[in-house]
């Protein structure tokens, strides 16, 4: 019959299409409108009724076979042009990407924000003091005689007036205990700067960052310091490092402590790092002295505290083993490119 | 203050306990031990005697020596020292002794001559040049024939082989600058027993001169004289203790003074009784004028300096340094010996003023026991007679010295362990302020500790809770966490957190983090960057001209970094810092930037010149990361600001202060700093952006209808700023919603800007007539302004 001859010679002339372009072509000539099949439904209408039936069920069943095989080899014949322009289409993924280079934070920076970090998790305030304060702020209200060596002007930065330079961040007790008006419990650290009337040397800087400690409440001990500052020095240096607390002086605490931690570079044996001994002293700290406590308004007979003072440019020149204080102050962007933030 | 075993050793038996156990529990306790070593660390050193000593042919300064080593036979050596001869009595370093630098002594030929051994000076043993005689700064030692025996070890003859401790002693603990001092302190530390050498007082006849004083700064004034004295060199055992104790051997009368203060912490003058002009010594504090000290020079005294003065003459500079004329010296045969007190920050003052410290004034200063003078005063005396003949001392005039009466504490063993977080029982608190030297009594049912006249350091409870922890060991405290809970503690204030959040969006953004010295020069200083000037703050006792004012800008600063960088081979820079700046009464926070050079390349992206749009770029980031809309503050052209590019700078204001200017640098300034180009920079009052409350984030209904754009392109002819333009764009439709200039091109022929126009209508779609409708309107608004649409 026709109808069989027509639906062979699509399906064969579909075999020899050999993409996408082709599969089209025999789609419009065997499915179009004037096509071969649309000729075959127009001889249908010329049947007697009762052939109608059957005629047109095989025209129809050719139809859609020859339509599906179109429709799969079509699909087929997409997907591997597709693949093939795809390939066509490759980079060089070794190539550098377009990233945004993060900026380097000077390693003083990245020491105090450990730092406030630290003591922000353990429940501290985080309170920041002046540059420029006062003689009784500095020192008199910290308990520290007339005529001690750190008041000397050879020591210290004096303004007009009773202004100096603050020579230690401990001059934020006397304000924040009189800011609780000699009631309720304080707990703060307060990191800042620094001056001192030192010569600029490998070790000497006249400017330097602190990061003071103070809790006072009712009862607070030396074993409280002791338990805060070993987690301290544990997450500043290391699980590993030992801690060696030494018995000091320091005229705003009593009693007071200095702490060590055992020497990174030698691990506790002796090396010129740690001068022989093993040990590197990184804190100042005490109980804060009845007098400091008395003279900003606190009873000592019913409060007590701690306070402890740590160094941010001593603790950056042992993290990081940076040779010379002045370093961190001359912000050679050679230098500074060693530092970023830890995530 | 360095104590050297040897001597530690006749005053506290600690014969049982190693050089590192002594200074372990000295460092415990509070008295850091910085370092201990013997003097010297030389092996196979003996004492020798040079036989014979004959030139060495062809050589104009070696010999030949024969030397007497308590061998068999002599040793040949060959040795340069200018000193060498026959009898000397010498060091020498045998083959294989080891010298402290680290060198071993071999047989060897010298000048082709076969020489076993070196003779040796002090300096090659290890000795500080300053303790060094004559004979051993340009020769080999010569040892005192009757004091050693030839073949002994060489360096414990010169008493170097004795472990020096150098302490580092804590400032009020002024009783630890004595041998007495450290050895009572040790015996604290280590439980040993310890007693107070007695010394027997003279007993002569009544004193040559009388002490007296006129001024209340003198409390205590004894002193003796002595006669018939013989000065000289002091014994090899003295010498070497005060060599080992850091003090230079000088004669025997200044070295017994010397010496007896080492011992006791009772700084000692001595007077040359001859060159006294009364027959009193007198502590006086209204002299003013020259005054020359012993080493020479001439000082100018004022009124307040405390002096001893003979028959109205000033003979010595209290408690620091004799004058020249009354020091004692080689000819000395008749001494006073002053063993005084004097107020230490009387004496700590005039030290400072003339830049003059002696071992006697930092004694002083930091405070001694006057219950020491009469006993130190009876060691001298034994020793002007053992070691200098004295034939005649007398007995201790005194002036003021009384009995001080000491101080008791009354203390609970409760407030005690409550300040140390320890429960120690009674018994052992009380066994370590014993240990201490306290006395503990008990008075109407409490406890009261007795403190020793020289602690005055311990004055009330919370100083005997340190007493006790010390000694107890700070180990011994079991640590706990603070109980304190704040019911609130945000941590970091909120200015704090968003200055940290704009410091983090710099450093992503790829700049670099700085920190400079507050204290700049007067050249740097004298930059007006943001705010004319306010009255500097400054220390009056500045260390350098460099650093010796409080800086109100931080921009300079930077510019400094970015010229040290750039000399040093780095021009392509961007760096910021955040940090107070000061004046007389006032204090900002300032954010500075600098960007010099070009901008990094972003991978396969090239870099470009920075541009003043990079660093309006991060100054609108920072007001967006602080949620500050456009509409709070104020920006516009800077063209007078003697720093700035004029035609490409800015400021921003806030009402009517002005919080920012930035831009390109003057060219003025970018060659004052040889930075590199271009240079740009940004002062900014970071303080009044943190205290504006940012805008608080409020829920939207995302629009339910599309936006439409339409682009136009426009040729001025006109000078018309970008942000007049935009604006004159939104106002003329309602449905323009936002408008974005996207192109712009500035030639001779005019500026052509293409503009984007977003269009929305919210309550239904745009149709075309409404679309074009807008954008008509639009462009008339651009044509009053000079545009014309580009064809």
């Amino acid at each position: 019959m026709e109808i069989e001859e027509i639906k062979a010679a699509a399906l064969e002339e579909l075999l020899k299409a050999s993409d996408s372009r082709e599969v089209l072509e025999v789609k419009n000539k065997y499915l179009a409108k004037k096509g071969p099949f649309a000729a075959l439904y127009k001889e249908l209408g010329k049947l007697p009724p009762e052939e109608k039936g059957p005629f047109g069920k095989a025209i129809n069943d050719a139809r859609n076979e020859v339509s599906l095989a179109l429709e799969a080899k079509l699909k087929e014949a997409l997907a591997s042009e597709e693949k093939e322009r795809l390939l066509k289409e490759k980079i060089d993924v070794t190539l550098p990407g377009t990233s945004l280079a993060e900026g380097h934070t000077n390693p003083f920076y990245l020491i105090v924000d450990e730092i406030i970090d630290i003591f922000v998790s353990m429940g501290y305030d985080v309170v920041e003091g002046e540059d420029v304060e006062t003689v009784p702020y500095n020192f008199s209200l910290l308990n520290i005689p007339e005529d001690h060596p750190s008041r000397d002007p050879s020591d210290t930065f004096y303004l007009k007036g009773d202004g100096v330079l603050r020579t230690q961040t401990s001059a934020a007790q006397g304000h924040e205990m009189q800011r609780h008006e000699g009631k309720g419990a304080i707990k703060l650290i307060s990191p800042g700067k620094c001056y001192r009337r030192d010569e600029d040397d490998l070790t000497h800087s006249h400017q330097f960052g602190q990061v003071e400690g103070l809790v006072v409440d009712k009862g607070v001990s030396l074993a409280e310091l002791k338990g805060t500052l070993e987690i301290f020095v544990k997450k500043m240096f290391g699980e590993k490092r030992e801690i060696r607390f030494r018995s000091s002086y320091f005229p705003f605490t009593e009693p007071s402590v200095e702490v060590d931690v055992s020497c990174a570079s030698c691990g506790g044996k002796g090396c010129p790092m740690c001068k022989g001994s093993g040990w590197i002293e990184i804190l100042g700290a005490g109980e804060v002295h009845p007098n400091v406590l008395r003279m900003n308004g606190y009873d000592p007979s019913i409060y007590s505290g701690f306070a402890f003072g740590v160094g941010i440019d001593r603790v950056a020149i042992l993290r990081y083993g940076i040779d010379d204080i002045r370093r961190i102050y001359s912000n050679d962007k050679r230098f500074l490119s060693a530092f970023k933030e830890e995530k | 203050m360095k104590i050297v075993r040897e001597w530690l050793e006749e005053l506290l038996d600690v014969s049982s306990y190693s050089d590192e156990e002594i200074a372990s529990a000295l460092t415990k306790a509070g008295t850091e031990v910085g370092s201990y070593a013997p003097l010297s660390t030389a092996t196979g050193i003996v004492v020798g005697k040079i036989l014979t000593c004959d030139k060495v042919e062809d050589s104009d300064h070696l010999h030949l020596l024969s030397v007497d080593v308590g061998e068999e036979k002599p040793r040949q050596i060959v040795c340069g020292a200018p000193n060498a001869r026959a009898g000397l009595v010498t060091a020498v370093a045998l083959p294989g002794a080891k010298l402290p630098g680290g060198k071993t002594i071999k047989s060897g030929a010298v000048h082709g001559i076969l020489s076993d051994g070196m003779c040796c000076s002090t300096l090659e043993l290890g000795l500080e040049e300053k303790y060094a005689d004559d004979c051993d700064l340009t020769g080999i030692h010569e040892f005192d024939p009757s004091s050693v025996k030839i073949g002994e070890d060489a360096v414990k003859a010169l008493g170097l082989d004795s472990t020096v401790f150098d302490l580092e002693v804590l400032s009020n603990r002024g009783d630890l600058l004595s041998y007495e001092g450290v050895a009572r302190e040790l015996s604290s530390d280590l439980g040993l027993p310890y007693e107070e050498k007695e010394a027997a007082a003279p007993e002569g006849k009544e004193p040559l001169v009388q002490p007296a004083s006129t001024t209340e700064k003198c409390s205590s004034f004894l002193l003796i004289t002595a006669e018939g004295l013989k000065n000289k060199e002091s014994p090899a055992w003295l010498r070497s203790r005060l060599v080992a104790s850091g003090i230079r051997p000088i004669d025997a009368i200044v070295d017994i003074g010397n010496y007896a203060m080492l011992l006791t912490g009772q700084p000692l003058n001595m007077y040359d009784l001859g060159a006294l002009k009364g027959n009193d010594l007198t502590a006086v504090d209204d002299y003013e004028g020259k005054f020359v000290t012993m080493d020479g020079k001439e000082r100018d005294l004022i009124k307040g300096d405390v002096v001893i003065s003979s028959g109205g003459v000033p003979a010595c500079l209290a408690g620091i340094m004799t004058s020249l004329e009354a020091s004692v010296g080689p000819k000395t045969t008749r001494v006073a010996v002053e063993a005084a007190s004097f107020a230490g920050a009387d004496i700590r003052r005039t030290s400072l003023r003339l830049g003059l410290a002696s071992e006697s004034s930092l004694r002083f200063s930091k405070g001694i026991d006057p219950a020491v003078s009469r006993r130190t005063l009876a060691i001298v005396a034994a020793l002007l007679k053992s070691i200098c003949g004295a034939a005649d001392v007398s007995k201790v005039a005194c002036y003021g010295a009384k009995d001080e009466k000491k101080v008791e504490i009354p203390f609970s063993v409760e407030r005690i362990n409550a300040r140390l977080g320890t429960s120690f029982s009674s018994e052992r608190i009380i066994e370590a302020l014993k240990r201490d030297h306290l006395i503990v009594k008990e008075e109407n049912g409490s406890l009261v500790a007795v403190v020793p006249s020289y602690r005055k350091d311990l004055l009330e409870e919370a100083d005997l809770s340190e007493e006790a922890i010390r000694l107890i060991g700070i180990e011994e405290i079991k640590s706990v966490l603070p109980h304190t809970v704040l019911p609130y503690a945000p941590g970091r204030s909120l200015q704090k957190k968003k200055q940290d959040a704009v410091r983090r969006y710099l450093t992503h953004l790829g700049l670099d983090e700085t920190i400079t010295y507050s204290l700049v020069s007067p050249k740097l200083s004298a930059y007006e960057v943001l705010l004319p000037k306010k009255e500097d703050v400054k220390p009056v006792n500045p260390l350098t001209v460099d650093h010796s004012i409080m800086r109100q800008d931080v921009l300079p600063s930077l510019l400094q970094v970015a010229s040290y960088n750039a000399a040093h081979g780095e021009n392509d820079l961007s760096f910021f810092e955040t940090s107070k700046v000061y004046g007389e009464g006032y204090s900002d926070l300032r954010l500075s930037i600098v960007l010099t050079g070009k901008r990094p390349g972003q991978g396969m992206i090239a870099s470009r010149d920075w541009s003043f749009y990079d660093l309006k770029g991060y100054l609108e980031g920072i007001l967006f990361l602080l949620g500050i809309n456009e509409q709070r503050v104020r920006l516009a052209a800077l063209s007078d600001h003697p720093l700035f590019h004029p035609g490409r700078s800015a400021y921003l204001a806030l009402g009517k202060e002005r919080i920012a200017v930035f831009g390109e640098l003057h060219p003025s300034l970018v060659r004052a700093f040889a930075l590199p180009k271009p240079a740009l920079g940004l002062e900014l009052d970071l303080g009044a952006l943190l205290a504006l409350k940012g805008n608080a984030a409020k829920a939207v209904v995302p629009p339910s209808f599309p936006s439409v754009r339409r682009d136009l392109s426009i040729v001025y002819e006109t000078e018309v700023v970008s942000s007049e333009a935009v604006m004159a764009i939104k106002r003329s439709s309602s449905f323009i919603e936002r408008v974005e200039p996207f192109d712009v091109y500035q030639g001779e022929d005019g500026k052509r800007v293409a503009y984007a126009l977003f269009l929305r209508k919210k309550d239904g779609t745009l149709v075309e007539g409404e679309i074009e409708e807008a954008v008509k309107k639009a462009l008339a608004a651009l044509e009053r302004l000079g545009g014309k649409l580009r064809q």
